[in-house]
């Protein structure tokens, strides 16, 4: 079957090239959708995802929204003293510029104590690298607004990124001053059970304890933003297959004479099926791959922050075409068993 | 020895009957050559005697087996006819080797280099040795032609069903391709049927027959 899928490939380069062209072009749409979705949810929420933590305990009515979220310190205690609860750091939260001279870096306060296990050794700012080279430089004093407060850059490193600004971690005390407050944003917790967090609730009735999968998807903008471009993702696929399965059907209509004298000398429907999936699949490979260096490329060219495209979205988004490919193929396949070995006769009996 | 036996074959499109109880042997050595005016049921009992086209009623055995068993193919006795089929439905993306050895690759055959050497023999004995690699679109009908015949011969089919193989040739080649169809016949103790209008080579024919409104004559 390899034979005969092979010659026909190699005597119509152009047509089969076209093929592999428009099935790159798609594959080039899909990756780059993937990497403007990922790379836009990343902007949303890589800081929380980030955290090495299993929920966030929100005051009741803040929607789940750090920057609507106010608790007491006290409560720091109740949660702690919950059974399954195995670590609390308080946290808060503003979004706010921090300016010097005529710089102004738009960042996401993230402040938490010095003592918490996953926060920046250093003592003072420590922003996003993605606010590197803005004029904020290591050893800078900045103005935080609003607030009004100096604080000092210690240093940069990879923390993400939430509502689309670049974290800047901060130590509690310096937060708590900037406010004015004593109280913090919310509290992330650490649990050795699924249950601790309702029991949060129950212990602390101001709170509103949840996964830290659930705190992402109430991240402002978030579902609404990945829900939208998931839903142009789902068409593209969908107009995928549709395109790629009107190409191959056009494909095998082209075919019919030579299947017909293929038929008529002997060749089974088994070999006929063999050698056009080996054509759908070689083809529909050459156009993934092309597709995806294309989109590759793209990631190079783009800001970093906003186009994302791990390897695991590139061997998902792969396979998905390739499957699309062949669905969208697999309909011109009945061709290939009607296909009457009597058209080589001809019908002028 | 009969080869090929087609007994009270009837075959209808429709409502039309366009085959009327044909009784037909073909024996191993001779050729023969059906002719017959347009509609008359050639092209209809050579699909018949190659499998192509399963008959309203009748029976068609080759080598004594049935060709038709439970409304389905015997693919084994199908696989001992082949087509010399008209010039244009020769297999356009495979050179005209490739059209020779192509129901050896069908069938899973490894071609060999002998199996070159024979059909390049094939194609010398066309003139088409020198356009071995060339493919269907760039050879002239009459090539197209004598390159089907080849790619029929080269099977070693005992029943070789030829729907007009001299249609598209002058004279000389069309007697040329008669008489290498004869010659297979001859030598190969095979079966040629032989449906064609041109009367101007039947004198290479064992057997002249002659078809008109779907009965023999």
């Amino acid at each position: 079957m390899r034979f005969l899928a092979w010659r026909e490939v190699r005597h119509a380069p152009v047509r089969f090239g076209l093929i592999a062209s428009l099935v790159a072009l798609t594959a080039f749409l899909v990756f780059v959708l993937t990497g403007l979705t990922v790379g836009l949810g990343a902007a949303d929420v890589s800081g929380l995802q980030r955290l090495p933590v299993d929920g966030i305990v929100y005051a009741k009515g803040a929607a789940d929204d750090l920057s609507r979220s106010e608790l007491p310190a006290t409560d720091e205690r109740l949660i702690a003293g919950v059974a399954g609860v195995t670590d609390v750091q308080p946290i808060g939260f503003t979004m706010a510029d921090l300016t010097k001279d005529k710089h102004s870096v738009p960042t996401a306060l993230l402040a938490m104590s010095p003592d918490a296990p996953f926060a920046p050794r250093e003592d003072g700012v420590v922003l996003d690298n993605q606010a590197r080279g803005k004029g904020l430089n290591v050893g800078d004093t900045v103005r935080v607004q609003p607030g009004n407060v100096s604080l000092k850059i210690a240093g940069y490193a990879d923390l993400g990124s939430i509502q689309h600004s670049a974290v800047a971690y901060l130590p509690l005390a310096d937060w708590q001053r900037l406010h004015n407050a004593q109280g913090v944003s919310a509290y992330a917790v650490s649990t050795s059970d699924d249950a601790a967090l309702a029991a949060i609730a129950r212990a602390a009735t101001d709170t509103d304890p949840v996964t830290k999968a659930a705190a992402i998807d109430a991240v402002p903008g978030y579902q609404a933003e990945t829900g939208t471009i998931g839903m142009i993702r789902a068409f593209l696929y969908a107009g995928a297959a549709l395109l790629i399965g009107v190409v191959f059907w056009i494909l095998t209509l082209q075919k019919e004479g030579p299947l017909a004298v293929l038929r008529a000398t002997g060749a089974s429907r088994r070999l006929l099926i063999g050698a056009y999936g080996t054509q759908v699949l070689a083809t529909a490979v050459v156009g993934v791959v092309v597709g995806a260096l294309a989109g590759a490329a793209m990631g190079v060219v783009m800001p970093p922050a906003a186009f994302v495209l791990p390897p695991g979205e590139v061997v998902t988004a792969g396979a998905l075409l390739l499957l699309v490919a062949l669905v969208g193929a697999a309909a011109s396949v009945r061709r290939l068993f009607t296909v009457d070995p009597l058209l080589s006769l001809g019908r002028t009996a | 020895m009969v080869t090929a036996a087609l007994h009270d074959i009837r075959h209808g499109y429709g409502d039309v009957e366009v085959l009327h109880g044909v009784d037909l042997d073909l024996r191993a050595g001779e050729l023969v050559a059906l002719l017959g005016p347009s509609g008359s049921g050639k092209t209809t009992l050579l699909a018949i005697a190659g499998g192509l086209l399963t008959p309203t009623a009748g029976t068609v055995h080759i080598n004594e087996s049935p060709l038709y068993a439970d409304g389905k193919v015997n693919r084994k006795a199908a696989g001992d006819t082949a087509y010399v089929l008209q010039a244009s439905s020769l297999i356009g993306f495979l050179t005209v080797m490739d059209n020779l050895l192509v129901r050896d690759i069908t069938a899973g055959k490894r071609t060999t280099g002998a199996d070159r050497k024979r059909a390049r023999g094939l194609l010398d004995a066309v003139d088409l040795a020198a356009k071995a690699h060339r493919y269907p679109a760039q050879l002239s009908g009459g090539e197209r032609q004598r390159a089907a015949v080849a790619a029929a011969l080269y099977t070693r089919a005992p029943v070789i069903l030829a729907d007009e193989p001299t249609a598209a040739l002058d004279r000389e080649r069309g007697r040329a391709v008669m008489a290498l169809l004869a010659e297979h016949a001859h030598q190969r103790d095979a079966a040629v049927l032989v449906c064609t209008h041109d009367e101007r080579a039947l004198d290479l024919a064992d057997r002249v027959l002659r078809i008109e409104d779907g009965r023999l004559g």
